[in-house]
């Protein structure tokens, strides 16, 4: 079973998206911010992290580009997560490090293949 | 130069004069007129004297004959006389007296032509008299019959007498002839002199009156030119000069008249730019806080229509599904107003990039299929087979198209709705037309307004924000294109959009409003790096290394642009390739390095050549080859990168302002330092606003909260950014309190606070005086 971490500030969509998740059966670990994102990234070892990218403490374009600098989270996929669909954001994201990007809200379909996409690659521990 | 500056005051006094227009013109032409009658004046003096001189001329050659009848008068009279007394008959000799008589009246009456010649003339009457006299005596001698005696005093006396008056009038002749000789030369040279007086008289006047037309002209033409210039520049936006017009007359006073108005249409400008900066700025945060419970709204009602459907209550799908629709509705709703806001803000950016047009075609495909199929419409693609690519934004030109197909598709039913593109040999259409409803002219008219379906109702019979239109419209001249359309009511639309096949990069300017100088962002003051790269995914991979250093990037696909980007955008530093077409990275090293206002510029040649001292002789700052390690261009930036002005640091530990003056002073930043808050504003008072102040909390004197008030009630200072450094553990009602007035808190003795400061001053303004200039 996968193991996905959601770092989200909002309550309601951390709930949401961790629900919805759970619901397709994989292991939901959450983050309020990039710093204890961070910390989460480091003890729970995630297969996969949704990472807002507006976040308080430490924003999402700096937590990931702290993960990708680690060693030991560099190999975790991160799908960086904005709210609005404009290009600028995606690029950021990218630049940023994330291996993929989607907007909210999320249509969960096209967020699950994208998840499927990168735990079935190489990379992952199952 | 001297002479041109003479004028030039002449003008300007002329222009400076306190008369009217109308006032000037006259004087001008009065003094001409006085010039002419001077002149005139002067030529008729010249002809009377040439005519006096003339009839003197007259007179004197008049005189001279008399002379000579004088002379010839006196031969004859004394041989007539002489004759006579030889003759000796009685009637001879009356007649003999009676001409010698004629001859002294004659004599008498040269009196009145001889002027110069009196004195001689006095002496040809005094011999006369006495030779009169001795003929007379001669003549009673003869009649006494004293012949003998007659003969003596006749040769002795009469003889001496007529030779001596032969001579005199001999004298009288020659004098006159001499003194007309000399008068002609004297009338001659005095006609010269005059002539040359009136021709000279007659340039000097013709000049003045050049002149002085010259000057009216130019002191009339002048403010004009200036004035003209003037609202040339008010009308591309500038409005920070003044027209400076000399003139005190109708002009001055139009002159004034158009400083008023730019300086009330400068101000309304700013209001207005400030007012759509804020509107802007309100509906992009809006936005975002209304997305936020939308995702909300959205996302539990897709959880529960799932749960739904899982645990059969399939009576709820029905509304949840309305809920969730509606959700998506009012988020296409902001989205479509944001970048609206976006768009008409200046802040849309393009991310041009090589399209594959085959690829982009199969993406439009896959979502519209299903679209025009719920509409019961068939979707024909038509394209060539061979389809190249197109260099423009990739995002909005697929927005585009699927705004038009998806109001095609919405205003049709069981018709057809077809894509076709045409490709030119430098622009591609995309035409995009249905069998739907179609418009009336007048729908079309405010088709592209926002806010503004064909109908009120449609918003309400087919969805849609009313905003698409607009916002594709704005893409495709963002783009470098256009867009068109062809309707008929009842008889579906044809949508055109036609684009460049290369979206030049001098587009990238296009969305920026009126606004002449790029205005800086109100919160991004990240120092600017301008990328000098003509081929695309190398510039775009220098481009994503800098941003993600924290940088905002600018980039020139050639050297032209990268100069008109320079001067536009006053960029922090550049990175400059060298092998590019027209101008290459050299020339547009030098044509940096010799501009005034852009040598300070810091230029990093990246370059696959290996030369190295050119490009530092040529005044580069560093020369990295491609392929380009990151991290060293990274670190090149960031030494190089220079702060742009002075640190006010607050505080009253000297161990904590030398650390951070020791962080600062690297990246290039002025430190000014203070030691409570009291100092601060001493500080702040006797020199120009800093780019940012770091403030301590606890000090002794004012500190740091107490700063944080008084800053506040000083509007020239209040929007300096403040960033807190701070050994204090903060309470949330604290963080609070300095979240609205502080840009950032930093924790003394944090790990990294060479990073975090460096992180900090990267986005402050590089200086005011860049600022302001801006």
């Amino acid at each position: 079973m996968a193991k996905i971490l959601i770092v989200e500030d909002n309550e309601m969509n951390r709930d949401m998206l961790s629900r919805r998740l759970a619901r397709r059966g994989y292991a939901v670990v959450t983050a309020v911010d990039g710093e204890q994102g961070l910390v989460a990234a480091e003890t729970e070892r995630p297969d996969l992290i949704l990472m807002d990218m507006s976040l308080p403490v430490m924003d999402g374009w700096e937590a990931t580009r702290r993960l990708k600098a680690e060693s030991a989270t560099q190999t975790i996929p991160v799908i960086g997560l904005t709210a609005h669909a404009m290009t600028g954001d995606r690029d950021k994201a990218m630049a940023a490090g994330c291996d993929d990007y989607d907007t909210k809200p999320v249509e969960l379909p096209r967020l699950l293949e994208k998840i499927e996409a990168l735990l079935g690659g190489s990379g992952t521990s199952g | 130069m001297i002479g041109r500056r003479l004028d030039k005051r002449v003008i300007e006094a002329v222009a400076h004069l306190p008369f009217r227009v109308q006032t000037k013109l006259l004087l001008a032409f009065l003094a001409i007129v006085a010039l002419l009658v001077v002149v005139g004046a002067a030529g008729l003096q010249v002809l009377t004297g040439v005519n006096e001189r003339t009839v003197e001329l007259i007179r004197s050659e008049r005189k001279i004959a008399a002379y000579r009848q004088v002379q010839h008068d006196t031969t004859s009279q004394l041989y007539r006389v002489t004759s006579a007394l030889l003759a000796n008959d009685n009637r001879s000799l009356d007649s003999a007296l009676r001409q010698l008589n004629q001859f002294g009246y004659d004599l008498e009456r040269l009196q009145f032509v001889a002027k110069d010649e009196g004195e001689l003339l006095g002496r040809v009457k005094q011999d006369y008299d006495r030779f009169v006299a001795v003929i007379n005596k001669v003549v009673e001698l003869i009649r006494g019959g004293n012949v003998a005696e007659a003969r003596e005093a006749q040769l002795k006396e009469a003889q001496p007498l007529a030779n001596s008056m032969e001579r005199l009038t001999n004298q009288l002749v020659n004098k006159a002839e001499a003194d007309m000789v000399a008068g002609i030369d004297a009338s001659e040279n005095a006609y010269r002199t005059a002539k040359l007086d009136v021709i000279l008289f007659a340039i000097g006047s013709i000049a003045f009156a050049l002149l002085l037309g010259r000057t009216i002209s130019w002191s009339l033409v002048g403010p004009i030119n200036e004035i003209d210039a003037r609202l040339s520049r008010i009308a591309e936006g500038d409005f920070t000069q003044r027209v400076a017009v000399p003139n005190r007359d109708e002009f001055g006073a139009l002159a004034a008249n158009v400083n008023r108005t730019c300086e009330q249409l400068g101000a309304l400008y700013q209001q207005l730019e400030a007012a759509s900066q804020h509107k802007s700025a309100f509906l992009a945060n809006m936005s975002h806080e209304l997305r936020t419970p939308l995702n909300a709204v959205i996302g539990y009602s897709e959880m529960l229509q799932e749960m739904a459907e899982d645990e059969g209550l399939d009576q709820f799908l029905p509304d949840l599904a309305k809920i969730r629709d509606a959700g998506r509705h009012l988020l296409n709703l902001i989205n479509d107003i944001l970048d609206l806001s976006k768009i008409e803000a200046g802040k849309m950016d393009l991310y041009l990039e090589e399209v594959d047009l085959k690829a982009l075609v199969e993406e439009v495909r896959s979502i519209v299929v299903p679209l025009a199929a719920s509409g019961g419409n068939r979707f024909d693609i038509v394209c060539p087979d061979q389809l190249g690519t197109l260099y423009t934004d990739r995002t909005k030109l697929k927005q585009s198209l699927l705004n038009l197909l998806g109001n095609a598709s919405k205003f049709t039913q069981a018709g057809r709705v077809a894509l076709e593109l045409r490709a030119g040999d430098d622009e591609v259409s995309f035409i995009v037309s249905d069998t739907g409803i179609g418009m009336t002219e007048e729908q079309l008219g405010r088709l592209f307004q926002a806010f503004s379906q064909a109908d009120a109702s449609t918003t309400r019979r087919y969805g849609g924000t009313g905003l698409g239109l607009a916002i594709t419209k704005h893409f495709c001249e963002m783009l470098g294109g256009r867009i068109t359309v062809e309707s008929e009511s009842g008889a579906g639309s044809t949508f055109t959009i036609t684009l460049p096949t290369e979206s030049a990069p001098a587009m990238l300017e296009a969305p920026e409003p009126v606004a002449a100088t790029p205005r800086p962002a109100i919160d991004d003051h990240r120092a600017l790096v301008m990328v000098v790269d003509d081929d695309p995914p190398s510039r775009e991979l220098l481009a994503a290394i800098v941003r993600r250093e924290g940088y905002r990037v600018i980039e020139a696909s050639d050297g032209e642009a990268a100069l008109s980007l320079a001067r536009e955008h006053r960029a922090d530093i550049i990175t400059l390739d060298v092998l590019m077409p027209r101008l290459d990275g050299w020339a547009v090293l030098a044509a940096l390095k010799s501009d005034v206002g852009l040598r300070e510029i810091p230029v990093i040649i990246v370059t696959v050549l290996a030369d190295r001292g050119i490009a530092l002789s040529l005044g580069a700052t560093e020369f990295i080859t491609k392929p380009v390690d990151r991290a060293r261009l990274a670190a090149v930036i960031r030494e190089n990168v220079r702060g742009g002005g002075t640190v006010l640091v607050v505080d009253d530990d000297p161990e904590s302002r030398n650390l951070v003056r020791r962080h600062l002073d690297k990246l290039g930043w002025t430190i000014a330092e203070a030691t409570d808050g009291g100092d601060a504003f001493e500080w702040l008072a006797g020199n120009l606003p800093p780019a940012m102040i770091l403030l301590d909390l606890m000090m002794p004197g004012m500190d740091g909260f107490a700063f944080l008030h008084e800053i506040g009630n000083h509007p020239e200072w209040r929007d300096i950014p403040v960033v807190i450094l701070t050994a204090k553990q903060l309470g949330a009602a604290e963080r609070e309190l300095l979240a609205g007035r502080t840009r950032e808190i930093i924790e003394k003795g944090a790990d990294d606070l060479a990073g975090v400061l460096r992180r900090t001053v990267v986005r402050l303004p590089r200086s005011k005086s860049a600022l302001a200039a801006g």
